[in-house]
């Protein structure tokens, strides 16, 4: 029978660096993320509609319903769906619902959880620093909310890439007038995870419980867009500023005029106005993420 | 006893203290002059306007050293401020490294176990270590078998696959020992270890911190307001109140100070005998139980007090040289400074304790 030495053994192994630690918070939470059957659920769910447009993408590039003996339905289909900076801007607004849904219900208690359990300190104290674990946790929402956002969206694209016909314009014209289209599709991406995970961030930095931080973000969403829309109704242009202008102040407003900009779509608000309300936004998410975070670690929970 | 010199012995595997009895390991040992666990100089730190450190000088060396003070004295704040977690002025190296320049590198060293419960939710005991041992470097695979590990040393082998929201103080006490164990630190910083827990719970958790110093398995600072935690695991102790130092150095070293003083039960003529003793210039305090307490002044020998009951036929039934517990220690140094320390700077090392 094998006897196991129980006392305490120093470790001497290797260690890694930085990036592998706050990582594992990520790792961590996604794991514990997909144990639980409802989140498996509707992360399966959130692939849907990429299986829907992939598709499309298919049939509409393929002589697949010709072969079939569909050859009635190509024409009004080709009518109807229009593979273009349109279909990918709406594939990525059709994916915010899900990405919601997740920020909801994994980004509200990200923070608010170890505040209730006093695990801050916890993860501090480790070499990895709060600005390390800060960036753990926003991994763990920016890299979920892009493989359903940009991951899929660009899956999307290469599919039309590939499965474009010699003759149509997607092969003639491709760099003139379909190459652009990645930088809008990452951008608009980028920008709504990384805005959505922040904020729900510092939501989550502010309560002890993530129902509590999630509710209160959504009032937020919903509260600031109603209330900026009473103030423009009211106040209306003043000097440079015009009435639409107040809206770079709604979150909403402005992930949805970026994205108009982005994808060269006419938009009600002001690009200038949206930078400046989605800077205004991060920052003040930044400070109130600082400030919790300093709070937690000087009271030492 | 650890009186004098501690000297320390690098056995290849790890430091171990010379007056270790149960060396641990075969390898050939070796003398090694290792870094000092504290040295602080002028070190503050305030929360707003409230001066919770206030210019410490302070140079130790220890395998255990206990950090004692009221509630407020600035144990917890100190050792926060050595995790850069409070801001703090001054100067200030553990185990040689700058705390502010080598903030990651000494809480890669460093094992800390918070005074408050401390867990993350949705998760089991087991799992909870591999990402606490994780976020200290170790690579998936050995992060696992540390977890495991330390969990059987802690004693919580048996329940390693529950769930944290499910366990008892005691239990959380011991995970939050094990988290800070996970990565094999050198030096282990407990804050409270033992508040909380019951007198069976608190003895396994004091005999693991034991075990932890006599293996020399690293260095072992204490932060309490329970006396008698120190007096089981601590060779040193600083003693702070109000954000100052009011006593530090070798436990054993600060009972000698009182080898002046003597506790007696006698038979006979009390008021005589104390009216004799008093004559030759001893304080004499009748205390609980009649226990007679008599501090000699310096120079004279105890054999007058045997004298003294001779020549009055007073009867001795009781007689030893008082030592001062810690608490008398901690007591006495609290009032000798009603409103803090001098700014003396004050110098623990290995060769020369106070």
């Amino acid at each position: 029978m094998a006897v196991y030495d129980l006392s305490y053994q120093t470790y001497t192994g290797p260690r890694r660096g930085p990036v592998h630690r706050w990582l594992a918070i990520a790792r961590f939470a996604w794991v514990e993320m997909l144990s639980r059957r409802v989140f498996a659920i509707l992360f399966t769910l959130a692939w849907l509609q990429f299986i829907v447009r992939l598709a499309l993408i298919y049939v509409l590039n393929t002589p697949l319903l010709k072969s079939m003996g569909f050859e009635a339905l190509i024409g009004p289909l080709n009518e109807a769906i229009s593979i273009d900076a349109a279909f990918f801007k709406s594939m990525i607004d059709w994916q915010l619902p899900f990405c919601f849904m997740f920020v909801f219900i994994l980004g509200a208690g990200a923070i608010s959880r170890d505040l209730a359990h006093n695990a801050i300190i916890l993860y501090i104290v480790k070499p990895i620093g709060r600005y390390e674990y800060l960036l753990g946790k926003f991994a763990t929402l920016f890299l979920l909310l892009l493989a359903l956002s940009w991951l899929q969206t660009m899956a999307l694209y290469f599919a039309q890439v590939l499965l474009a016909p010699e003759t149509s314009a997607w092969r003639t014209e491709f760099w003139s007038q379909y190459f652009w289209l990645i930088f809008p599709i990452t951008l608009y991406s980028v920008l709504l995870s990384a805005s959505l995970s922040l904020l729900v961030l510092a939501f989550s930095s502010t309560a002890r419980s993530g129902r509590y931080a999630g509710i209160a973000f959504l009032i937020y969403l919903i509260g600031a867009h109603t209330v900026i829309a009473l103030l423009a109704e009211l106040i209306g242009a003043i000097g440079p500023i015009q009435a639409h202008d107040w809206f770079g102040l709604s979150p909403l407003a402005i992930g949805y005029a970026l994205g108009d900009w982005l994808f060269s779509q006419q938009a009600e608000v002001r690009p200038a106005a949206a930078w400046f309300g989605l800077a205004l936004h991060w920052l003040v998410a930044g400070a109130i993420l600082k400030w919790r975070l300093d709070g937690a670690a000087r009271q030492g929970n | 006893m650890l009186a004098g010199k501690h000297k320390w012995i690098f056995d290849g595997c790890g430091v171990i203290n010379e007056e270790v009895t149960r060396p641990v390991s075969p390898c050939p040992a070796m003398d090694v002059a290792g870094p000092m666990l504290l040295q602080l100089t002028n070190f503050s730190a305030r929360y707003g306007s409230i001066q919770a450190l206030d210019g410490i000088n302070l140079a130790l060396d220890s395998p255990a050293l206990g950090l004692l003070g009221p509630n407020g004295a600035g144990k917890s704040t100190l050792i926060r401020s050595l995790l850069g977690l409070v801001p703090a002025s001054g100067e200030a190296r553990l185990e040689g490294h700058d705390i502010r320049a080598e903030g990651r590198h000494i809480r890669e060293l460093v094992g800390y176990m918070p005074e408050h419960e401390a867990w993350l939710g949705g998760m089991t005991v087991v799992h909870f270590l591999r990402l606490m041992g994780e976020l200290c470097g170790l690579p998936p695979r050995a992060a696992m078998e540390r977890a495991h590990e330390v969990l059987f040393y802690v004693g919580l082998g048996e329940i390693r696959y529950r769930p944290l929201n499910g366990l008892s103080y005691g239990l959380h006490q011991k995970v939050r020992l094990a988290q800070a164990l996970v990565h094999g630190p050198r030096v282990l910083i407990l804050d409270e270890p033992t508040s909380g827990l019951d007198p069976a719970a608190r003895e396994e958790m004091l005999s693991l911190i034991n075990d932890m110093v006599a293996r020399g398995a690293g260095k072992v600072i204490i932060s309490t307001h329970i006396l008698r935690d120190v007096e089981t695991c601590c060779k040193d102790v600083v003693v702070l109140k109000r954000g100052k130092i009011v006593a530090a150095g070798n436990i054993d070293q600060m009972r000698h100070t009182a080898e002046n003083s003597f506790e007696l039960r006698i038979k006979g003529d009390q008021e005589r005998f104390v009216a004799a003793l008093s004559e030759l210039g001893c304080e004499c305090r009748l205390g609980r139980r009649d226990v007679l307490e008599i501090i000699t002044p310096n120079g004279l020998r105890p054999r007058v007090i045997h004298e003294a009951a001779l020549r009055l036929g007073v009867q001795i039934r009781h007689f030893y040289a008082r030592r001062d517990s810690l608490e008398d220690i901690f007591l006495k140094v609290l009032e000798d400074e009603p409103n803090g320390a001098t700014d003396q700077p004050v110098t623990v090392t290995n060769a020369e304790p106070i």
